[in-house]
């Protein structure tokens, strides 16, 4: 053989030829740019639905959960079944919460936080010429660390306020307006007769109606003294450590109370259902956004293979010219897959943008539709990029191997006759 | 066996090749055992009526399409066309030029010349390079820029000897590189192929235009898919 006629190595090794590779297919895609444009768009729609549904659904997951413990603390409340019923209170001899029974659940919570007395009720509440019934919360000292009872104006209760009585409270932002009070003057008011003075002002319960964010809190020793029967306690408040400790504390509350009081006797309450309830309207949101995502998608993956069909009917000059020159076959195949691949990549990258760029604004707009949410802001996570970005790839991968198939089964001769 | 000028063995060994085509329900005998032997610093023309087969035996050569029967040597090597590695492999040391010149429409002077340099994987910055001296040494160092619909026919031609040079293949094929060309720009063409085509390196052109075949080594005509080599 001559030596100048073996068979040339690559010139540039692996590296060279994946960047050749990279070119001609750049210079393919560039063809047809309102073809390109349409392509992506339709890949950039699919890609659009898919990430706005992690952005927001991972928003709503951790600003929706964010809002109920908020909202309802991050704890359960045990309230005995008498406060809700008549009868019962009439009848049953025992029908409060006692000293023994916190006690009991006291010992038996053990993967509580805290376990507190509580009281909670409404009062008759005036200051100057304006009366009305509020909300009102009595705390222990414990409790009036919990984000929903420290003040944002002013101060709280003094330490004696806890172990004697001294007849101070806190009032709700709503319910500082309600009253018309300036807490610059060092107001009094009169709860159920008796004066309070206000000390500071405490956020509104995020998500919460008109009638509960004018609340008041006051001393638990005030509440007992003043609205608790003898040897009663009111209610018991049992905070768990974190969100995946709720089940285990709400069981073992129940637990603690049926084995002490019996069944039937109490009702707990807490936002386990309404985080509940949020996490169900999330992943209802998120099935419905990712339903519609792969139906956008697919029609995109079929828009993306007539596109290369037609263009590599169209190119198939190019093709045969190509191959004349010295091309491997799997060079013009991988040029294809990688075209179709591409263009759902950077569709599905347009798309990404365009979702993070409205996210706000459709969260605002959801928002109204999810009652008790404060916000439904857009958590930007990886999650959100990568997976529209690999689904619309995948699609675009797959929507090329037919067209890549037709060029690696060109007839070269016929395709040079053809000048188109 | 044939030895070339400077003693050497053929660089291309075609022995009893045929061909044919399906038209129509019919077989058309195009090439019709076909004994050839291309040296390197040889030029050959081949001349013929229409459809006489010239184009089909230049496709041949080029591996462009399979022989039905024969034997096909391509520098001592057994050309094996069931291999398309093989075939490509080959392919990498001919140069083509079409009639037309076949450019890329969407791509620029340039970037047709780098094409065959791409599939090769040279580096970009040295695929300009080469392809730019290329087309120096066909004279378009003015038009790298300029897309094949702003090219005249001759500097299409011109283009397309530059992409077939770019390589350096052993073996150039031009098919009637001066059909489309009226006399003055085939003369230039002819001037160009022939100037460029120097040792190491053979040349086969199919012509209708004489003064191409004059200059020519050897002239092979053909006739109904037969050689008559002169």
């Amino acid at each position: 053989m001559h030596p100048k006629a073996r068979a040339a190595k690559p010139e540039g090794g692996l590296a060279a030829r994946l960047l050749c590779l990279l070119i001609m297919t750049g210079q393919g895609i560039w063809i047809n740019k309102i073809q390109l444009f349409l392509t992506l768009l339709t890949m950039a729609v699919g890609s659009f639905a898919l990430s706005l549904t992690f952005f927001l659904g991972d928003g709503a997951r951790i600003y929706l959960w964010q809002d109920m413990e908020q909202l309802m603390g991050s704890w359960v409340i045990a309230s005995p079944a008498a406060h809700y019923d008549s009868y019962m209170l009439k009848t049953r001899i025992n029908a409060d919460f006692t000293p023994g029974d916190l006690q009991f659940v006291k010992e038996q919570s053990k993967s509580a936080r805290l376990v507190e007395p509580f009281y909670q009720g409404s009062v008759p509440v005036s200051y100057r010429d304006v009366s009305r019934v509020m909300a009102i919360d009595g705390v222990t000292i414990d409790l009036s660390r919990e984000p929903l009872f420290v003040p944002t104006k002013g101060h709280g209760f003094s330490e004696a306020g806890y172990k004697i009585l001294v007849w101070e409270c806190l009032l709700t932002e709503s319910a500082v307006k309600a009253l018309g009070i300036e807490i610059a003057d060092n107001p009094t008011i009169l709860i159920d007769g008796r004066p309070f003075h206000v000390l500071g002002v405490t956020p509104d319960p995020p998500g919460a109606d008109d009638i509960f964010r004018p609340r008041i809190t006051v001393p638990y020793s005030c509440a007992r003294a003043l609205w608790l029967p003898p040897d009663s306690i009111g209610e018991i408040l049992v905070a768990w450590r974190g969100l995946d400790t709720m089940d285990e504390v709400t069981s073992e509350l129940r637990a603690a109370l049926e084995m002490c009081r019996g069944v039937d006797t109490y009702f707990l309450s807490s936002s386990q259902f309404k985080i509940q309830k949020s996490r169900s309207i999330v992943a209802n949101f998120m099935m419905y956004g990712q339903v519609q995502a792969f139906f956008c998608i697919a029609i995109a993956f079929v828009g993306v293979m007539n596109v290369m069909l037609t263009n590599t009917a169209r190119r198939s000059n190019e093709f045969a010219v190509r191959l004349s020159m010295g091309a491997r076959h799997y060079q013009l195949l991988a040029m294809v897959l990688l075209e179709s691949s591409l263009l759902g990549v950077v569709g599905a990258l347009i798309g990404v943008a365009l979702s993070a760029s409205i996210a706000p604004y459709a969260g605002r707009m959801l928002q109204s539709k999810i009652n008790g949410v404060s916000a439904l802001l857009p958590y930007y996570g990886l999650k959100g990029v990568i997976y529209p970005v690999l689904v619309c790839g995948l699609a675009g991968l797959i929507a090329g191997v037919m067209p890549a198939l037709n060029v690696r089964r060109l007839d070269v001769l016929a395709s040079l006759r053809n000048n188109n | 066996m044939n030895q070339g000028p400077d003693g050497g063995s053929p660089l291309v060994r075609l022995r009893g090749v045929c061909k044919s085509w399906h038209a129509g329900g019919r077989r058309i005998e195009v090439l019709r055992h076909i004994d050839l032997d291309l040296f390197l610093g040889t030029s050959t023309a081949v001349v013929g009526p229409s459809g006489s087969g010239k184009s089909t035996l230049i496709h041949v050569l080029a591996l462009l399409t399979p022989i039905d029967s024969g034997e096909y040597l391509f520098s001592g090597s057994s050309v094996n066309l069931g291999s398309r590695w093989w075939d490509a492999a080959i392919r990498q040391k001919i140069g083509i030029v079409f009639q037309d010149g076949k450019l890329i429409p969407n791509l620029t002077a340039l970037q047709n010349v780098c094409v065959p340099l791409a599939h090769r994987g040279v580096w970009p910055r040295r695929q300009k390079e080469m392809a730019k001296r290329a087309l120096d040494q066909v004279g378009l160092s003015h038009r790298v820029t300029s897309y094949p619909n702003q090219l005249s026919g001759g500097e299409l031609i011109r283009c397309s000897i530059a992409r077939a040079l770019v390589t350096d293949p052993v073996l150039v094929l031009a098919d009637e590189p001066t059909g489309t060309l009226d006399s003055k720009s085939g003369d230039a063409i002819t001037d160009l192929l022939f100037g460029v085509v120097q040792q190491q390196r053979s040349l086969v052109v199919v012509s209708h235009h004489p003064p191409l075949a004059e200059r020519a080594d050897r002239v092979v005509r053909i006739k109904d898919g037969s050689l008559d080599a002169s």
